[in-house]
């Protein structure tokens, strides 16, 4: 602040206000002592606010996780169940059934085509094999089988089989009965849909994720060069594809595994890191030559190492669980510094400024926490070959151990102590995704990202939820 | 008597019997300067009331040698800015003609209750208000106050020159109603 260019008239009004004073109301104090109350209830409010939304959406993320997982593996039925086919290679095209029915509905289906075979085949076109309709596998059946000579085959309402293809193939796609085209390249899995007229023509060829879908048609495929459906107008079908659905339940001999595991990762207390407003106002105040952007900033991250034991259980083909015992460190720079902007407002500066900027006077405190980590994780297999994939969500239970505090300011130690106030046990919620190879008979590798967050503070009182994303690489010695 | 370290002390504490011993002491102080930024009583308790939040959660970071009037007073200095700086975004302070004025060497406020400042101050335009009370009663620089509102030195002179012409009109008006209150008696 500069007067010395002032006038009569500006040193008039600064004479006027040099110790001016007036008495406020006697309610204000009232006021400020009310808020100084309540905002340290809405802080505990707000933390245990910001705990419930924490555990609420950790919770509700290993829920979705388990929900998702759940429906792909039951959907792709990858890990517990296989199907296999007879006869089911013809001419390079290699087809998988995929049918859920049960062998009571098979059996039944089995009977009614036995007592209806040869009634109808034949008789249009090129269609040679009863057994096409003998053998398939049909989810739902209703109608009749070979008792209609205009149709080929069976009737049926709707889907009649799935199938997957395999590899890359010429197929044909029939769009009417005088009509049909290739597909080029088949990359995916097909749904095939029959038509409504009596099943002579497969009307709607879709690729699609659950394989080919057949409804009041037959399905006949030959060498995928050509016309390879049973449909009478195309008589230059070659073949017929005769496959027999099995549905053979493949259960895991895995019940139990151990193994140790080594795992690191970054860690961030986000709930420290930014600028304090409160105390940039402070700041701002104390230095006359920074005027009022003068900020103060403090951050806070790190890294985090463990080294552990884990046990793990088979609960079902696909839900298994973990626990565990492991020792775990925390270490942490936190860097708390002023910084003095001009010309840009607290607004500007609070958006634009990075701790390297126009630091002023910082210090930087280096913490190590120690825990003793006891995990417990539910998991969900989504493949369980020779490559896995599972989710794991659950809770690290950390039992702290001790804690060191060094402070350095302009590079020399300022001071040590060891007492942090660390909560004795903190709740560290997570997902985990774990990618597994299994490579001998009893041995697995793993690999598993993941991601932790305290649901409780770290430290009493902070107020803090800082968050970890680490990586673990385990080896698993599977009881078979 | 008023102990400013053992005040400090038991501020930080979160005593509040410091804390109202503390705003015994400098709440005259800061209404004074409040009154002068806003437009009403209530306004400038408002002022008051936020600025002693903010002086309580930063007495941490306060530094013993720094004058601790100053401290208080660029807290409510800022604070009343901030309450004022929507008023000052939305009626967007633009260039007047820079009128020199010259003051007559006579000229004093001596005459005038301390109330009749406060309400020719608080009847000027929010930015004239504003740049006013930071150029002539706090004594910042043009330059510091255009730093400070996020305006150029420019409008921070001509902004001034206003609120002097205006200031002068009132205090002249003044004088002449006071002169013929006097006469009539």
């Amino acid at each position: 602040m500069s007067s010395s260019h002032r006038g009569r008239f500006e040193h008039e009004w600064m004479d006027a206000f040099k110790d001016a004073s007036c008495t406020p109301s006697e309610g204000l104090w009232d006021k400020i002592d009310h808020d100084l109350t309540v905002p340290q209830l809405k802080s505990e409010n707000n933390q245990l606010k910001r705990r419930l939304f924490l555990i609420y959406w950790t919770v509700a993320a290993g829920v979705a996780f388990a929900a998702v997982a759940g429906s792909v593996a039951l959907y792709t039925g990858n890990s517990g169940y296989s199907s296999s086919l007879k006869d089911k290679t013809i001419s390079g095209l290699v087809l998988q059934e995929k049918l859920d029915n049960s062998m009571a509905e098979n059996n039944q289906l089995d009977n009614q085509l036995n007592s209806n075979q040869n009634s109808e085949f034949n008789t249009n076109g090129g269609v040679d094999s009863p057994n096409l309709e003998k053998n398939r596998n049909a989810e739902q059946y209703s109608g009749s089988i070979g008792d209609d000579s205009n149709h080929h085959g069976v009737e049926r309402n709707d889907r009649v089989a799935t199938l997957k293809i395999r590899r890359k193939s010429l197929l044909p796609l029939v769009n009417t009965p005088n009509t049909v085209s290739l597909l080029p390249e088949i990359k995916k899995d097909m749904l095939v849909y029959g038509n409504s007229d009596g099943g002579t023509k497969i009307i709607d060829l879709e690729i699609g994720t659950g394989g080919m879908n057949l409804s009041q048609s037959e399905l006949m495929v030959a060498d995928g060069k050509g016309m390879d459906y049973n449909i009478g107008e195309f008589p230059e079908i070659e073949g017929v594809f005769d496959y027999k659905h099995e549905f053979v339940k493949v259960e895991s001999k895995e019940r139990l595994w151990a193994g140790i595991t080594l795992g690191g990762g970054v860690y961030e207390n986000s709930g420290i890191s930014g600028i304090n407003m409160d105390q940039s106002l402070a700041y701002a105040g104390t230095d006359a030559s920074s005027k009022s952007s003068s900020y103060y900033k403090s951050e806070l991250n790190g890294t985090t190492q463990g080294m552990g034991l884990i046990l793990g259980k088979k609960l079902t083909d696909r839900f298994s669980f973990m626990g565990g015992l492991g020792y775990s460190t925390i270490t942490s720079g936190l860097y708390q510094g002023n910084f003095s902007v001009t010309g840009m407002s607290m607004e500007t500066a609070t958006k634009s400024l990075s701790t390297s900027d126009n630091v002023m006077e910082g210090y930087l405190q280096e913490d190590r926490f120690s825990f003793i980590s006891v995990p417990a994780r539910l998991g969900v297999s989504l493949l369980d070959r020779k490559f896995g994939i599972a989710i794991y969500s659950g809770i690290d239970s950390r039992i702290y151990v001790n804690s060191s505090t060094n402070q350095y300011q302009q590079g020399t130690k300022n001071y040590n102590y060891q007492d942090r106030n660390i909560n004795p046990v903190t709740f560290w919620g997570g997902v985990n995704t774990e990618f597994t190879y299994n490579f001998s008979e009893n041995y697995k590798i793993s690999v598993t990202p993941g991601y932790k967050i305290v649901l409780n503070e770290l430290e009493k009182g902070s107020g803090d939820h800082p968050s970890l994303a680490d990586v673990g690489v385990a080896l698993k010695y599977v009881f078979k | 008597m008023f102990k400013v370290k053992d005040i400090i002390n038991g501020c930080k504490k979160g005593d509040r019997k410091c804390q109202k011993e503390l705003y015994d002491h400098y709440a005259p102080f800061m209404l004074s300067v409040s009154r002068r930024y806003t437009k009403s009583i209530g306004e400038a308790e408002d002022v008051v009331q936020d600025s002693f939040i903010k002086i309580f959660k930063s007495l941490d970071t306060f530094r013993g040698d720094t004058n601790l009037d100053f401290w208080i007073r660029r807290i409510v200095i800022n604070t009343a800015l901030n309450s004022q700086r929507s008023k000052l975004y939305l009626f967007p302070m633009v260039d007047v003609e820079d009128v020199k004025l010259y003051t007559d060497e006579k000229f004093t406020l001596k005459d005038f209750h301390l109330e009749d400042l406060y309400k020719m101050i608080q009847e000027l335009p929010t930015g004239c208000q504003v740049i006013f009370n930071l150029y002539a009663v706090e004594g910042y620089s043009h330059k510091e106050v255009a730093e400070m509102l996020e305006i150029s030195e420019g409008t921070s002179k001509s902004q001034y020159s206003r609120a002097k012409l205006l200031l002068k009109e009132k205090i002249e008006k003044e004088k002449k109603i006071n002169y013929e209150f006097i006469a009539s008696r």
